[in-house]
């Protein structure tokens, strides 16, 4: 047992006011330090003694960092907290799913500190963030000492706790493009409360030509190391008429995607009782995103 | 080991105090500042036994770095209301048997002000989201939740 009252590990503490100087910092430091944003994941491993970086980069204070701009696109810097991307209405009327996400991401106080940013980059599996980021095509800005790199979001994710991010590199930003305008989202989670880790959740963003399905995009979270498309289901449905039966059958193709081992050892659920929770969830969320879609176009 | 003088509004009242960069705002607001209605509960964000609010939003004081509230305000508990001059909150809590051993209640406090100031009709699931991240073993939540129900209903009529 650690003694979680106090940061046992000494480290040397910087708050640049650039990026340029926070890249040139992590490019010093290389392994040997970390980025900081809300804290709230890397304070408790560094409290547990999990990591022990000799340096952390507080970022929060880079202006660039804390903007999120919702014209033409999302952009939500790396210093963007998960309740102001909770709040702001640009991101509930276009990007549904996102705003849902982060308002089931934590506690309020843990909400207040997070950042979406961090939560990506923390690359936990059960992450509340990666699945409704993925469904709107997000992409991942990556700072380093060789310059700028964009990458999409879907290529982010290696497996558990595991990035593509180099040593040196920061997440800068993630983008989300326009969304098509009719396009309706929801993201939904099965935890024991609401805001506990999800046992699975999952995204869905949806296009309809009336009764048809356009195009649907859905990913899943905690069923596998990294957050998983599901692109059986999405093929099931897309330039079909909506029926129930067709959702029900999609949501099965949704479900065989948990993968059954290695995931006990996470500890909180059988692969079994993640395949169904998968099932009713997706079918759900494709239910309200159906119908937020069709809101949309009536409202035209 | 290096220090650093800050400088914090604890409760409209400017402070200077020498940190270290291990040091968390939770450490410095009990035993360099004698703010013990901060309570230290997990230290890792599970509780919300150390709730207090840095520039008005509601964060968890053992996850929040004595560095990073430089220069910021930081309101506890006593900042809320205290013995004289109590918080209809506070009322409350008292009013409808929301506090037993007492040490979840100045985070419950902290956490229902924050949540009052940006909703003030809120619904019984709406209370139950907004202290998730608080834990209480003594009261089994119900008389909690009234108390911050009833705050919001008395407060507007
Ligand atoms: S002591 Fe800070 S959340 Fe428990
Ligand atoms: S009153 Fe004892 S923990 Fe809440």
């Amino acid at each position: 047992m650690s003694n979680t009252r106090i940061l046992a590990c000494e480290f040397e503490y910087f708050q640049p006011g650039s990026l340029k100087e926070a890249v040139d910092l992590m490019a010093e430091y290389g392994n040997r330090g970390k980025v900081l944003a809300g804290g709230t994941d890397i304070l408790v491993n560094m409290k547990n003694g999990r990591i022990a970086p000799e340096v952390l980069v507080d970022i929060r204070q880079i202006p660039e960092l804390v903007r999120m701009n919702g014209k033409d696109g999302l952009n939500i810097g790396a210093a963007v907290l998960v309740r102001s991307v909770e709040r702001s209405t640009t991101v509930a009327q276009k990007y549904t799913a996102l705003a849902e996400a982060a308002g089931l991401l934590g506690p309020l106080q843990n909400r207040n500190m997070a950042t979406i940013c961090g939560n990506v980059c923390t690359a936990s599996p059960s992450a509340d963030s990666p699945p409704a980021l993925l469904v709107f095509n997000a992409e991942a800005w990556i700072a380093g000492p060789s310059g700028e790199r964009v990458v999409p979001l879907d290529q982010f994710f290696v497996r558990s706790k595991k990035t593509i991010l180099d040593q040196a590199e920061i997440l800068t930003r993630i983008v989300l493009p326009e969304p098509a305008p009719g396009l309706g989202s929801a993201f939904m989670k099965v935890a024991r409360v609401a805001a506990d880790i999800s046992t699975v959740n999952a995204a869905v963003a949806l296009e309809r030509d009336n009764d048809y399905f356009r195009s649907c995009r859905i990913v899943l979270g905690s069923v596998a190391t990294t957050p998983i498309r599901s692109k059986p289901a999405e093929e099931s449905l897309e330039g079909q008429q909506y029926s129930v039966d067709l959702i029900e059958h999609a949501s099965t193709l949704a479900s065989m995607e948990v993968q059954p081992s290695k995931r006990a050892r996470l500890g909180r659920s059988t692969p079994e009782y993640r395949k169904g929770a998968i099932k009713s969830l997706v079918k759900d969320a494709i239910h309200k995103a159906w119908d937020r879609a069709s809101e949309k176009e009536r409202k035209q | 080991m290096k220090t650093y003088l800050i400088e914090i509004k604890l409760n409209k009242e400017l402070k200077e105090v020498e940190v270290t960069a291990q040091e968390t705002l939770l450490e410095i607001l009990r035993n360099k500042l004698g703010a013990i209605d901060v309570k230290d509960g997990c230290g890792k964000g599970d509780c919300g036994a150390c709730a207090v609010l840095l520039d008005g939003k509601a964060v968890n004081s053992c996850l929040t770095l004595a560095l990073q509230a430089n220069g910021k305000e930081v309101t506890t508990l006593r900042g809320i209301g205290n013995e004289k001059n109590p918080h209809p909150i506070q009322n409350s809590f008292v009013k409808h048997g929301a506090v037993q051993c007492g040490f979840c209640t100045a985070g419950m406090v902290v956490i229902a002000k924050a949540f009052l100031n940006q909703n003030q009709n809120p619904s019984r699931q709406e209370i139950r989201e907004a202290i998730s991240g608080n834990l209480c073993r003594c009261t089994g939540y119900e008389k909690i939740i009234d108390a911050i129900q009833n705050m919001a209903l008395e407060s507007k009529s």
